[in-house]
C-alpha cells in the first residue's frame, strides 16, 4: 500500500492521507499545504492575515537534548523494518500512536499536535540546538536571540514585575540566551530546579539600608572602569545586578521554591532533575513568568540505545503527562504552549553497538494547550522513518507556528547593531490548522 | 599558631571581631586554622599527594625570545600603518602585573606579589616576571582548565566504567611538564592498551563508539577545519566532499575500544558473566547487577586496532562512488603522509595531522593560543578554517605559525614570544569589538576572566597557602581498578572494591579537605575540583563547560552570578577573620594604609583620591564593618571581574 502511495504526485497523495486517516484512523493527518503555498508566494510581500493563533501568552519550552529518537517515542507506528524493540501504543486519540515508553501522555494525546516531519541539515548538537531556539542558523559574526527572548522583545518589558520573564532551567552554556538584542532579555539559568534561585537573602549581619549603601560604594568605585569601557559585555552586568536586586527583596521569590510544594504533588512529576523542572516550569507560569525552557538531556544514545531509552522516556512521559494535568486543572493550559522537541531525531538504522545515531533528516515535535488543537498529527515521516514522507516542516515554520499562538508578529524586523533585520521565526511560515 | 596569636593580639587591641560583624564560631576551616588539639589523638589518616614538575623556560635563549617578540611587532606596526589604526597605550604596571598573573597562572596576583612587582625598578621586570610566572604550578592549572573545556574532560567518566580522572592527569603532566604539542597530541592519537594501564587512550575513548564524530572532533580541535558536515551530505559552505569524509574517518574506524568479554584471552566463557556468577556466591549483598562493572566491565576496556574497513553509507548519495562501497583511507589535504613498513592506519594519520607540514596543525594551535591571550584570533572562528580564509594579518599569522615549527611545538617558548611584544603589553580596547569588526590589534580585547579564573582569584583572596591542596591523584583509583581479568579471582575482586570504597569514605576526603572548606564549600583551585562541578555550583553559574560539547565554556554574565557575588558564601568568606583577605588587611594600621591594602589585593591598583576619600568616610561611619563594605564593594565591581 504505501509503495503504491508513492506513484501518486504529491498532492493527490497527502489528499489520499488525509482522506484515509480521517476515515479509517479517526484521525486527522493534516497535510502542510498551507505551508506549502506561503512557501511558494514571493516572501517579500506583506503576508496576509493569519488565520487562529493569539490565544497563548505562556510557553513551556521541553527541550530533549542529546537528540531524542523520534522513532521510539512520537514517530512510532509501527510495521517499521528498524523499530527495534519499540512498539506503537494505542492512545486516547484513536489511530494516534505513541511509543510504549510513554503510557501516560498516551491519556493525553486529545491535547497534544504531534509534528512528525521536521526536518533539519545539521547533525552537530551544537548546531542543532542554535537552529531550534533561534531559527536560524549559526555564524560567526552575530549572536540571534532565543525565543523567549524574541517574546520579551516584540510584548515589552513589564516594568512593574521583579520576576524575570525568561528563565531556563538545567542549563546550557552554549544557549544563545537574548542574542545581539538586550542584555535585560537573557534568560535567567537555573541549573539545579531543586536549588531554585540561589543566593537571594542577604546576609542577616545587613540591613536592607546597607546593602544599598554598599551598592552606592560598587557604583562609585566601579564608574571610571564603566565610563573607560562603554561595552556591551560590561553594561550587561548593570542590567543583571538590576534585576538581581529587585528580586532580592521581592515576595514573588517563592515562585522558585519547590520546597513550598507538597511532597505528592512533587513525586508525581517525578523526583528526578526533569521532573522537578517541570514542576518549577508550572510554578513560574503560574506566577506569570513568560518563557520557560527546560533542557533534559541524555538522549544522544548512541550505543546500547534500548537499555536507556525506558528510563529516559519514562522520565519523560511521567513528567509531561503529570504537567499537562497540573496546567489543565489550574486553568493555564489553555493560555500556555508546551513544546517538547530536540535538535534533530535519531537514525532509523540501529547501530553495531546497539544505539541509534544522529538524524536531521527528520524528526517530531509536539505542541499542547496555548490554542494547539489537540488529537493532530502533521505531516509524516517515510516508511523507514528516514525522511518527511511530504515537503516537511521546516525549524522555522515550526517555531513561527509557536510564535503565531503568541500572537507575535512574524513579519516584524528587528535590526541588530549593524543594521541586519531579523524576525521571530526568520522565514518561517506557521502551520496554522494546527492552531484555533 | 603563628596566625591565631597575632590575630589575638590585634583583637585585644582594636576590639573588633571581623569585618562582617558575623559570630561564626566553629563554622569555618580555612588553611591556617588549626583544630584544637584533642585529648587522644587518632591515627591520621594518609593523603596521598602526586608529585608535581613544572618545566622551566630556557634561561639561554631569551635574546631569541626577545628578537622574536619584536618582529612580531613590526608586522602589527606595520598593519597599524596600513589600517590607519591608532595602537592603545602601554599597559601601566599595576594593569600590566593584573592581566599577566590571570593570562598565566589564571588568577589575580596576592597584595605581597603585586606589591613587590610595582616597587622593583629593574628595567627588565616584566620579562622577568614573566619567565617566573611561566615556571610556576599555576601555568599548568590554568592551561589544564583551558585543555579541560576542549578536549571535554570529565572525572567521573570518560567512557562507561572508565574513571576519567587517569586521562585527565595524563593530559595535565604533560602540560606541567611542556611536552611539545605535536608529541602529546600523537600520543593520544595512537595510543593502545587497556585505558587502566595507558590513559591517553582516553582521547579516543571520549567518543567511544562514534568513530565518525571522534574524526570530526580530532579535525576540528587540532586542525582548525569542519568537516561535520560532510558526514550526511556535501558540505554546503566548504569545498568537502561526503567520501572526503569518509576517506579521512577511514584511517581510525578499524580501532576498538573494548574487548569482548568472551575474547579468548580471558579464559573463554563469558568473564564479566562468569565472574559475576563467584561474587554472587561470596558478598551477599552482590545481586549480580551493576556493582561490580568497573572491575569487570572497566577491565575490558581497551583501544587496538582490528583491522575493520570503512564503507560508504546505505544512503551515499553522489555519483562519485556507490553505496555501500569500501573506503580507502586518505587525508583531507595534502601533502599526503609518508608512510614507513609497519604503521597502522592511525598512526599514519597522526604523522600526517601532527605533522609541520601539516598546513593546519601547526596554525591552528598558533592561533589559538594567540586567541588566548589577545581575547580574539587572527584567525576566527579558531575552529572553522576554509581555503579562502585569511588571516587579519597574514604574514604575521605566517610568522606565527613558523615560530610554532621553529620551536618544535614548545608551546611555553610560544607563549613568552607573544607575551613579550608590545602588542600584548598595551592595554585592552576602550571600545566594543563586535564579532564582525576587522580588528587590527591595538592591543588585546576587554575580557572576563573565564569561570574557572573567577573562582581561582577568589581562592588566591581568601586561602592560605592555596597551592598545596591536591585533588587525589588518579592513580589511588587506578591502581586499585587495574586487574587481569584472565587471572583475577572474585576474592581479590571483592578486595579491592572494599579497599577502593575505603579511599572514598569520607573520612579519607575530610582528612584532605579539612582546613581548605567553608560552609561546606571546598575551597581549593578549579583544577583541583572535580570536572565539571554540578550545575549550581560557583563556577556553573559563571559559565563552566558541562564538558560535553567542546568549548562550551561562557564568559558571560546572568542574574544568577550577581546573586552569588552579592550573597553567596564565597564573597563572604573573604571578608571572614581567618582569611589571607582580613590578615592581609590588618596587618596594616592606619586606615589610609589599610584602604591601599585593600585595593591592591582586589584590584591590583592603588586607590585615586577620590576612592581613597570615599573608602574613609565609609570606614569613619562604620569603622570595621565599614572595611568589609569597602572590600565587598570591590569584588563586586565590573572592573575586579574583567581582564583590562
Amino acid at each position: 500500500m504505501f509503495d503504491a502511495l508513492k506513484n501518486l504526485d504529491i498532492t493527490t497523495r497527502r489528499l489520499f492521507l488525509e482522506r484515509a486517516a480521517q476515515s479509517l484512523l479517526g484521525v486527522s493527518v493534516l497535510p502542510a499545504l498551507g505551508s506549502f503555498t506561503f512557501a511558494a508566494d514571493d516572501k517579500k510581500k506583506p503576508l496576509p492575515k493569519l488565520p487562529g493563533g493569539g490565544t497563548a501568552s505562556h510557553v513551556i519550552y521541553l527541550f530533549m537534548t542529546g537528540a531524542m529518537s523520534h522513532l521510539d517515542t512520537f514517530d512510532v507506528v509501527g510495521g517499521r523494518e528498524n523499530e527495534g524493540e519499540t512498539k506503537p501504543i494505542q492512545t486516547k486519540v484513536s489511530g494516534m500512536t505513541l511509543g510504549n515508553w510513554l503510557p501516560e501522555l498516551a491519556k493525553h494525546t486529545d491535547n497534544m499536535a504531534i509534528v512528525r516531519s521536521l526536518h533539519t541539515e545539521t547533525a552537530d548538537h551544537d548546531a542543532g540546538r542554535y537552529l531550534m531556539r533561534t531559527s536560524y542558523k549559526e555564524i560567526a559574526s552575530i549572536r540571534h536571540p532565543g525565543l523567549g527572548a524574541w517574546m520579551m522583545k516584540l510584548n515589552g518589558i513589564r516594568k512593574d514585575r521583579t520576576l524575570p520573564d525568561n528563565v531556563l532551567i538545567g542549563g546550557d552554556n552554549r544557549h544563545p540566551g537574548a542574542g545581539f538584542l538586550e542584555p535585560s532579555y537573557t534568560p535567567i539559568p537555573l541549573g539545579n530546579p531543586n536549588d531554585g534561585l540561589q543566593n537571594t537573602k542577604q546576609p542577616e549581619y545587613l540591613t536592607s539600608g546597607s546593602f544599598q549603601a554598599r551598592l552606592d560604594l560598587v557604583n562609585k568605585f566601579d564608574s571610571s572602569f564603566r565610563k573607560k569601557y562603554p561595552q556591551k559585555q560590561v553594561e550587561a552586568y548593570t542590567e543583571f545586578y538590576r534585576q538581581a536586586q529587585a528580586l532580592m527583596g521581592s515576595a514573588d521569590l517563592k515562585a522558585f521554591d519547590l520546597g513550598l510544594e507538597k511532597k505528592e504533588e512533587r513525586e508525581k512529576y517525578g523526583m528526578d532533575a526533569f521532573g522537578q523542572g517541570c514542576m518549577l516550569a508550572r510554578r513560574l507560569v503560574e506566577n506569570d513568568v513568560k518563557f520557560v525552557e527546560v533542557t533534559f538531556g541524555n538522549w544522544d544514545m548512541h550505543t546500547d540505545i534500548y537499555d536507556k531509552v525506558g528510563t529516559t522516556a519514562g522520565r519523560l512521559d511521567h513528567a509531561v503527562a503529570t504537567l499537562l494535568a497540573d496546567l489543565k486543572s489550574r486553568g493555564l493550559l489553555k493560555k500556555t504552549v508546551v513544546v517538547i522537541t530536540s535538535e534533530f531525531g535519531r537514525s532509523p538504522k540501529v547501530n553495531q553497538n546497539g544505539g541509534r545515531d544522529h538524524h536531521p533528516g527528520v524528526f517530531s515535535g509536539v505542541l499542547a494547550g496555548g490554542g494547539v488543537k489537540g488529537g493532530m498529527v502533521w505531516g509524516a515521516s517515510d516508511k523507514q522513518g528516514h525522511s518527511p514522507d511530504d515537503e516537511g516542516v521546516t525549524v522555522a515554520d515550526f517555531n513561527a507556528t509557536i510564535a503565531h499562538a503568541l500572537g507575535l508578529k512574524l513579519g516584524e524586523e528587528i535590526f541588530s547593531k549593524s543594521g541586519r533585520p531579523f524576525k521571530v521565526a526568520h522565514d518561517g511560515v506557521p502551520i496554522t490548522k494546527l492552531l484555533s | 599558631m603563628r596566625f591565631r596569636s597575632r590575630f589575638s593580639h590585634w583583637c585585644l587591641s582594636v576590639c573588633v571581631l571581623a569585618f562582617l560583624l558575623e559570630v561564626s564560631a566553629g563554622s569555618t576551616l580555612l588553611a591556617q586554622a588549626k583544630a584544637k588539639p584533642k585529648a587522644k589523638p587518632e591515627p591520621p589518616v594518609p593523603v596521598p599527594t602526586r608529585r608535581i614538575t613544572i618545566d622551566k623556560v630556557d634561561p639561554t635563549i631569551k635574546s631569541q625570545v626577545l628578537t622574536s617578540a619584536a618582529k612580531i611587532d613590526k608586522l602589527i606596526d606595520a598593519n597599524y600603518l596600513k589600517t590607519k589604526t591608532k595602537p592603545n597605550d602601554m599597559t601601566s604596571d599595576d594593569q600590566f602585573v593584573r592581566r599577566v598573573y590571570i593570562d598565566i597562572t589564571g588568577t589575580i596576583p596576592t597584595y605581597k606579589q603585586t606589591r613587590s612587582f610595582l616597587i622593583n625598578t629593574d628595567k627588565e621586570k616584566r620579562t622577568k616576571l614573566i619567565d617566573t610566572l611561566l615556571n610556576d604550578e599555576g601555568y599548568a592549572r590554568n592551561l589544564y582548565n583551558y585543555w579541560a573545556d576542549i578536549l571535554r574532560l570529565r572525572d567521573r567518566e570518560v567512557t562507561n566504567n572508565a574513571p576519567g580522572k587517569l586521562y585527565n592527569e595524563w593530559v595535565r603532566e604533560h602540560l606541567e611538564h611542556n611536552t611539545p604539542y605535536d608529541r602529546w597530541v600523537s600520543e593520544m592519537l595512537t595510543a593502545e592498551g587497556k585505558y587502566l594501564d595507558n590513559p591517553a587512550t582516553g582521547y579516543l575513548l571520549r567518543d567511544s563508539g562514534m568513530p565518525l564524530d571522534s574524526m570530526n572532533n580530532t579535525v576540528r580541535i587540532f586542525l582548525g577545519t569542519q568537516i561535520g558536515c560532510a558526514q550526511c551530505h556535501d558540505h554546503p559552505f566548504d569545498k568537502w566532499k561526503r567520501k572526503e569524509f569518509y576517506e579521512v574517518a577511514a584511517f581510525t574506524f578499524g580501532t576498538s575500544t573494548r574487548r569482548g568479554a568472551g575474547d579468548k584471552r580471558f579464559g573463554g566463557g563469558n568473564v564479566v558473566n562468569k565472574m559475576r556468577d563467584e561474587l554472587k556466591k561470596i558478598d551477599d549483598k552482590f545481586d549480580g547487577g551493576g556493582k561490580y562493572n568497573r572491575f569487570l566491565q572497566g577491565n575490558l576496556i581497551e583501544v587496538y586496532d582490528n583491522g575493520a574497513k570503512l564503507a560508504l553509507p546505505q544512503d551515499y548519495q553522489y555519483d562519485d562512488a556507490k553505496p555501500k562501497a569500501m573506503v580507502n583511507p586518505k587525508t583531507i589535504f595534502d601533502p599526503q603522509p609518508v608512510i614507513s613498513k609497519g604503521d597502522t592506519p592511525r598512526v599514519i594519520f597522526a604523522k600526517w595531522l601532527t605533522s609541520p607540514q601539516n598546513p593546519r596543525f601547526a596554525k591552528t594551535i598558533a592561533n589559538r593560543l594567540w586567541k588566548r591571550l589577545f581575547g580574539i584570533g587572527q584567525i576566527e572562528p579558531v575552529d572553522d578554517m576554509k581555503d579562502e580564509t585569511v588571516a587579519e594579518n597574514p604574514e604575521l599569522m605566517d610568522f606565527l605559525t613558523s615560530e610554532m615549527v621553529r620551536l618544535k611545538f614548545d608551546v611555553k617558548e610560544y607563549l613568552r614570544i607573544i607575551l613579550n611584544t608590545k602588542a600584548y603589553q598595551r592595554e585592552a580596547t576602550h571600545a566594543e569589538v563586535q564579532a564582525s569588526d576587522d580588528y587590527h590589534f591595538q592591543g588585546p580585547v576587554l575580557r572576563r576572566m573565564t569561570p574557572e579564573q573567577v573562582w581561582d582569584s577568589f581562592i588566591t583572596l581568601a586561602v592560605w597557602d592555596p597551592e598545596k591542596y591536591q585533588t587525589e591523584p588518579a592513580k589511588v583509583q587506578g591502581e586499585l581498578l587495574d586487574l587481569d581479568l584472565s587471572k583475577a579471582t572474585a576474592e581479590e575482586i571483592m578486595k579491592r572494591d572494599i579497599e577502593l570504597r575505603a579511599t572514598q569514605a569520607g573520612k579519607v576526603r575530610d582528612a584532605r579537605n579539612k582546613d581548605y572548606t567553608y560552609k561546606g564549600q571546598l575551597l581549593a583551585y578549579a583544577s583541583e575540583l572535580p570536572s565539571p562541578m554540578p550545575a549550581g555550583h560557583f563556577l556553573r553559574q559563571f559559565g563552566q563547560s558541562d564538558r560535553e560539547s567542546i568549548e562550551a565554556s561562557s564568559e558571560e554574565g546572568s542574574v544568577p552570578q550577581v546573586l552569588q557575588m552579592f550573597n553567596g558564601t564565597i564573597t563572604h568568606m573573604i571578608l571572614h577573620e581567618k582569611s589571607l583577605m582580613y590578615h592581609t588587611v590588618t596587618e596594616a594600621k592606619k586606615p589610609e594604609e589599610r584602604i591601599n591594602v585593600i585595593f591592591m589585593t582586589i584590584l591590583s591598583r592603588r586607590p585615586t583620591e577620590e576612592e581613597r576619600k570615599i573608602a574613609l568616610d565609609e570606614i569613619a561611619k562604620h569603622d570595621a564593618g565599614g572595611y568589609g563594605n569597602v572590600i565587598w564593594s570591590l569584588v563586586n565591581t565590573r572592573e575586579f571581574l574583567f581582564i583590562q
